[in-house]
């Protein structure tokens, strides 16, 4: 072996030797908590598996306990330059989740998360950009041996519905006013879970219930109506009767389910300070509930706050200037 | 003097017509035949002037569908209105009889110089293959027709009564050209003009409560006003029932009786169909309809009979104070024009007239203003109005009244440009451009 080879040989290992010394000094282990929760119930979801990746490499994974938590440690060189991670988690019949990690100087933001899944059964229901109005799971009476899709019915109903209602008034352009959906896989196990179904729907109203007999030509349709935002305190329950649900372009509900509704809607019209649509609205149902000058107490205090909030206000002597 | 019936002056026509060439002669009294030429010219004048044409929806919106535009009823008449079956989501079967009811009483009262009805007949229900909303079928034929107003409205069943909502709707074409308002500023203000369109546009006249078994008594009163009899008598022979399609026309009357004429026959009708009792509110609501066109053609404000809806009040109202706004000498603006509005414009949140109300008083109190200081300088009020100049700092307090009671109705294009004028005038440079762009925001 020649000197100068020899030489070369040496001088690698030696590097070789400083590069690994320099890898393990500037490692660091993070760990990354959390919990996995239904975003609709807040139900803890348990066997989730849990990943944390660089660009296309898994770098640890985990699973969900009984409890929806996680702890996930992972290692990740200590650089100064923020390093962008994601945190994948993904559950049959749920939808995907995926969070931004990132890491400077060997340390996670955030290190806590509580990651809320989307049941795959509603997802298709969210919509973004629009008001809508979420008709959800109706159960169908005890002596019906078949499950009908209630809530299509219903929503074609409301669509014919409402929509006529609100363009007898001449109220709202067609482009802003609410889309009503089926959506008959969004069912709440209970009265408290009707509000966490209505955040994820991103629905300003949302709408379950019950109707009777089937057999009938013309059924008797219970619902329970909340919205989005927490403006109603609790669900308003509505009754139609003499609902004809075979024919829904000609199906009517009831002026308590008109008010129930067109409150949910003015307050998602509030929610997206569209303020001048949320008075026009609440104008509209005055008209079509026939209670003008004395609105419902719940529809006159989300009136009163878009009143409040309008930028017509800086045309008054005591607007902003 | 000869004379000459008109029969054989027709049959002369005819033979002339059908040998192709005519050496005919006749002698006739000038004085006589221009007589019988304005006779004649008044005869046919009358015959024209109320027609009436029954029109099968469903073929009409088949057309537009298609993209085409349905043939134009009536196109001579000047006022054309529109009457459609009120929908029947309830299945009473009285939505078309109630229609017909209410459009032949607009035809009898409107006493206007022209008038053609097109009555559509036929379900307008959405339908798999046609999945339009009522409202939106009706929307869709009111456009094609180039109407001057359109009737509609709905029957619901409520236990033992049945609720009829009767509904008028004025095209934006026909608000802006028979039911708005402008005010022009002197020029040595700016000489902008402000702008106040009667509102609501779409009006709900009438919310009646009937009995179900009167429903009957409807129906059967619809059907009687489309069957012609010889005589103007109960019981006399039918001689016809009037077909859709057919353009007809009212040929004489012999008390409640008319005589409706078409181009093949002609036969009697009791004109409010035998119903007297049952459809006199109903009646009020087609007064209320014929009221408006009327008002388009005398500037006569339409009464408002007990029972009708608010919105007709509200409509009547604008009217009777914007007429005054027009007429009204100055001395007497402050009693017929200015103390009225202060009562109006106290309408309650929801109401669809309010803000309309108080853009009238801002003008009202504009006039009153201008007036004034017309007066101070000596001259009339023509002479020197455009170089009336009224304080700034008044301007703007109209404004903000105006502003203030707008909030109830914040995407009011003729306040909002209205604000802007009076505010540019007033040199709040930040509150014209506001308002704007608020105006420009709720026309998007």
């Amino acid at each position: 072996m020649s000197r100068s080879l020899l030489a070369d040989r040496l001088i690698r290992a030696i590097l070789a030797l400083l590069l690994c010394g320099a890898s393990a000094a500037s490692t660091a282990t993070i760990i990354v908590a959390g919990a996995v929760n239904d975003s609709s119930t807040g139900t803890p979801i348990a066997g989730a598996d849990v990943i944390i990746r660089s660009g296309a490499t898994d770098l640890a994974s985990v699973v969900s306990d009984a409890e929806g938590v996680f702890q996930l440690p992972f290692n990740v060189a200590v650089r100064p330059e923020a390093q962008n991670l994601a945190l994948l988690v993904r559950k049959d019949s749920f939808v995907s989740s995926s969070s931004l990690i990132v890491v400077t100087n060997g340390k996670a933001n955030p290190n806590s998360l509580r990651i809320l899944l989307v049941p795959q059964a509603v997802s298709d229901c969210i919509r973004t950009g629009s008001r809508s109005v979420v008709v959800g799971y109706f159960r169908p009476p005890a002596s019906s041996t078949v499950d009908p899709d209630i809530a299509a019915r219903v929503a074609e109903a409301l669509d014919f519905d409402l929509t006529f209602r609100l363009q007898q008034q001449n109220a709202l352009k067609l482009a802003t006013r609410p889309q009503i959906i089926a959506c008959g896989g969004a069912k709440p196990r209970a009265v408290a879970d009707y509000a966490g179904f209505a955040r994820t729907l991103k629905a300003d109203a949302f709408l379950v219930g019950s109707v009777n007999d089937m057999a009938l030509t013309k059924v008797k349709v219970e619902m329970s109506v909340i919205d989005g935002y927490g403006i109603l305190p609790a669900p308003l329950r509505a009754s139609s009767r003499e609902v004809n649900l075979d024919d829904p372009s000609l199906a009517r509900l009831d002026a308590s389910a008109h008010a129930a509704i067109l409150t949910a809607v003015a307050g998602g019209y509030e929610h997206s300070r569209k303020f001048a649509e949320c008075v026009d609205v609440t104008s509209a149902a005055a008209r079509i509930l026939g209670t003008v000058g004395t609105l419902p107490p719940d529809l006159q205090t989300v009136r009163s706050r878009c009143e409040q909030k309008l930028p017509n206000r800086g045309l008054t002597s005591g607007g902003a200037q | 003097m000869m004379t000459h019936s008109w029969r054989q002056l027709a049959a002369a026509a005819l033979l002339c017509t059908a040998a192709f060439a005519c050496f005919a002669e006749v002698r006739l009294n000038v004085d006589e035949e221009l007589q019988r030429a304005e006779q004649l010219r008044a005869r046919e004048q009358e015959r024209r002037s109320k027609l009436r044409v029954n029109i099968d929806s469903e073929a009409d919106l088949g057309l537009i569908e298609k993209g085409l535009r349905p043939e134009q009823r009536i196109p001579n008449a000047r006022f054309r209105v529109a009457v459609f079956s009120y929908e029947d989501p309830d299945g009473t079967g009285a939505g078309g009889a109630f229609a017909s009811l209410v459009g032949r009483r607009v035809l009898l009262e409107s006493n206007v110089g022209s008038i053609g009805v097109l009555r559509y007949e036929g379900s307008l229900a959405p339908k798999p293959e046609q999945p339009l909303s009522y409202f939106e079928k009706v929307e869709r034929l009111t456009d094609a027709q180039q109407v001057t107003m359109a009737i509609w409205g709905m029957v619901r069943v409520r236990e033992s009564d049945v609720l009829v909502d009767t509904f008028v709707q004025l095209p934006t074409n026909v608000v802006q050209d028979e039911f708005s308002w402008k005010l022009r500023l002197p020029k040595a203000m700016g000489g902008d003009t402000l702008l106040a369109r009667l509102r609501p546009a779409r009006i709900l006249v009438q919310r009646q409560v009937l009995p179900r078994e009167s429903l009957e008594r409807v129906r059967a009163a619809a059907t009687a006003l489309d069957t012609l009899r010889a005589k103007p008598e109960e019981g006399a022979s039918v001689v016809a029932t009037l077909p859709i399609g057919t353009v007809y026309w009212f040929s004489g009357r012999n008390d409640d009786w008319v005589e409706i004429s078409t181009d093949t026959y002609k036969g009697w009708v009791r004109s409010d169909g035998g119903c007297a009792a049952t459809c006199a509110q109903l009646f009020d609501a087609a007064q209320f309809g014929a009221g408006l066109l009327q008002f388009m053609q005398s500037r006569r404000v339409p009464k408002v009979p007990d029972g009708l809806q608010p919105e007709t009040r509200a409509v009547a109202d604008q009217l009777a104070v914007l007429e005054q706004l027009d007429t009204a000498q100055p001395g007497r603006f402050q009693n017929t024009v200015l103390r009225p509005l202060e009562q109006l414009t106290q309408a309650p949140a929801g109401s669809a007239a309010g803000a309309a109300f108080a853009n009238i008083r801002a003008m009202a109190k504009l006039t009153t203003s201008l007036q004034a200081e017309a007066s101070k300088s000596g001259g009339s009020l023509e002479s020197v109005y455009n170089d009336i100049k009224l304080p700034p700092p008044r301007v703007r307090e109209i404004a903000f009244e105006l502003a203030n009671d707008s909030l109830a109705d914040p995407r009011n294009t003729d306040i909002l440009s209205n604000l802007a004028v009076m505010f540019r005038y007033a040199q709040d440079v930040e509150r014209a451009n506001l308002a704007d762009r608020l105006a420009r925001e709720a026309t998007q």
